[in-house]
């Protein structure tokens, strides 16, 4: 065995990927957690907690740019360094998603809920699946698990679907209830929220995707899921 | 024959073949460097050969314009195929072979002679006398070296840089006109400006010629070449494909291990 600085630094380089994953992740679970329970202590969280994502991602691209440049990695080595890089960005995302969530708990009223919160929380759920099982997928160099958990997917977007359409209708349907200015108001606010939140955690299911599929490149230089 | 038949999967380039390597076996007296070699080059394109050192990379090179034919006990049986003639047959004169497929070495091998006399005398051997001052300006453009020495064309080739000695010795190499220009790790004793001039320099090159490349340098290889065919130790070539598929998803996995540096 040769070069064993180098793959040493491609073994810490998955090592920080994977548990910049894992913070993310469980930011995504902290996010949900505050629109179930909107509370100030875990917003702040929430938010002081964005700053140390940020900082990983910049550490992870610089430890990718240092290794592209010093080592001229190929084959495998190269694959896990580009799909490394990409992987990143989507975790980035998620957590700019996840900290969205927070933002969105501290505005919200469960008085005028249009929504079933919990049905909102499930989808929630499944994105932060996708998320664990793509990152042990990328941890395990598991090509089916990354596979079977793009294809939660589905079920995502269906939700999604299903719950907007249902909360468009609720919406137009409370119009007739005779309701004054000010609880309008609330509701119109309630509504926006619910919107942005399912569409931030179908986001974030979607960022999985793209994180699976880069597993999946990685692994087998397949490129027809990216 | 392949010792690795999936490595092989990948049609052959998608170009004119120049030379056409079939089962190609060599031998030191009853050491056999190189293994049932089947390869095909493909034409103005550059072919780099990489492996590890003695995995006969160097001695295909040899085989390639019969230059191996200088050391005592080497023999090469099976078929070297230069334009569809083979060239391994005692029909074909090694000197007009070599005029045709010339040789460019690690070291710069300049004569003790002028700049001049250096790239002329290739042509005075083979009759080109017309014309000389012409024919050695073009081929000191064709290798680069022109502006840098059109001044001093009669003072000593011992002048020159490292850098622009090597590069005097493929002008010396194209003055004849060949049709492939072998170069045996051209770079190893250049220093990374004058690489980065040789290298440019086989980029413009292979618009006009075959290049084929022996490098210990795997990024030289990715950089340069279209096609890389790896050798690995016991002479057998492993795999052949585009340079890009090698690198970025090499089928074999001892050509993985070897390229990202696992084994050596």
């Amino acid at each position: 065995m040769v070069r064993e600085s180098y793959q040493e630094q491609l073994r810490r380089l998955s090592c920080d990927v994977f548990s910049m994953g894992n913070k993310v992740a469980g930011r995504l679970n902290l996010g949900l957690r505050a629109l179930e329970h909107p509370d100030k202590e875990l917003v702040r969280r929430l938010e002081e907690g964005d700053e140390e994502i940020d900082e990983l991602y910049l550490k992870i691209e610089r430890d990718c740019i240092d290794l592209l440049a010093l080592q001229q990695p190929v084959a495998a080595d190269l694959r896990l360094i580009t799909a490394s890089f990409k992987i990143i960005t989507d975790l980035e995302r998620i957590a700019d998603l996840a900290l969205n969530l927070g933002q969105y708990a501290l505005k919200y009223s469960a008085r005028y809920a249009l929504l079933p919160l919990d049905e909102l929380l499930a989808v929630g759920q499944l994105s932060v699946e996708m998320l664990y099982e793509e990152l042990k997928a990328y941890h395990d160099q598991d090509v089916a698990r990354a596979e079977a958990a793009i294809k939660l997917d589905e079920e995502v977007d269906s939700r999604f679907w299903n719950l907007t359409a249902l909360l468009l209708k609720r919406l137009m349907e409370s119009e007739f209830r005779g309701h004054g200015p000010e609880e309008a108001e609330e509701i119109a606010e309630n509504t926006v929220i619910l919107l942005l939140s399912l569409r931030d955690l179908e986001r974030a299911a979607d960022h999985a995707v793209n994180i699976g599929a880069r597993v999946v490149y990685m692994i087998t230089n397949r490129k027809d899921l990216i | 024959m392949m010792s690795d038949t999936a490595a092989m999967e990948t049609p052959p380039p998608m170009v004119e073949t120049i030379i056409k390597v079939e089962d190609l076996n060599f031998y030191y007296g009853s050491f056999q460097a190189l293994r049932h070699i089947p390869l095909e080059i493909p034409k103005t394109r550059v072919t780099a050969i990489i492996g590890p050192s003695g995995c006969g990379k160097s001695t295909f090179l040899k085989v390639l314009n019969r230059m191996f034919e200088i050391i005592p006990g080497a023999r090469a049986e099976g078929k070297v195929l230069f334009w569809g003639r083979n060239i391994l047959s005692r029909e074909v004169d090694p000197v007009d072979l070599r005029r045709q497929i010339g040789m460019v070495f690690q070291k710069p091998n300049p004569f003790p002679k002028s700049i001049f006399e250096n790239v002329a005398y290739g042509l005075r051997v083979n009759g080109k006398t017309s014309n000389l001052k012409e024919r050695v300006e073009w081929a000191l453009r064709r290798a680069a070296l022109w502006d840098e020495v059109k001044d001093n064309l009669h003072r000593s080739a011992f002048e020159l840089s490292g850098g622009q000695q090597q590069r005097l010795c493929i002008a010396r190499a194209l003055a004849v006109e060949p049709q492939v220009l072998l170069m045996d790790e051209p770079c190893s004793a250049l220093d990374p400006l004058a690489t980065a001039k040789i290298e440019d320099l086989i980029d413009q090159l292979k618009r006009e010629y075959t290049v084929v490349i022996v490098t210990h340098n795997m990024q030289q290889a990715a950089r340069v070449s279209d096609f890389a065919a790896v050798f690995l130790t016991g002479g057998e070539l492993v795999e052949y494909d585009e340079t890009k598929k090698i690198f970025e998803n090499p089928k074999d996995k001892r050509v993985e291990d070897y390229i990202t540096g696992k084994f050596g």
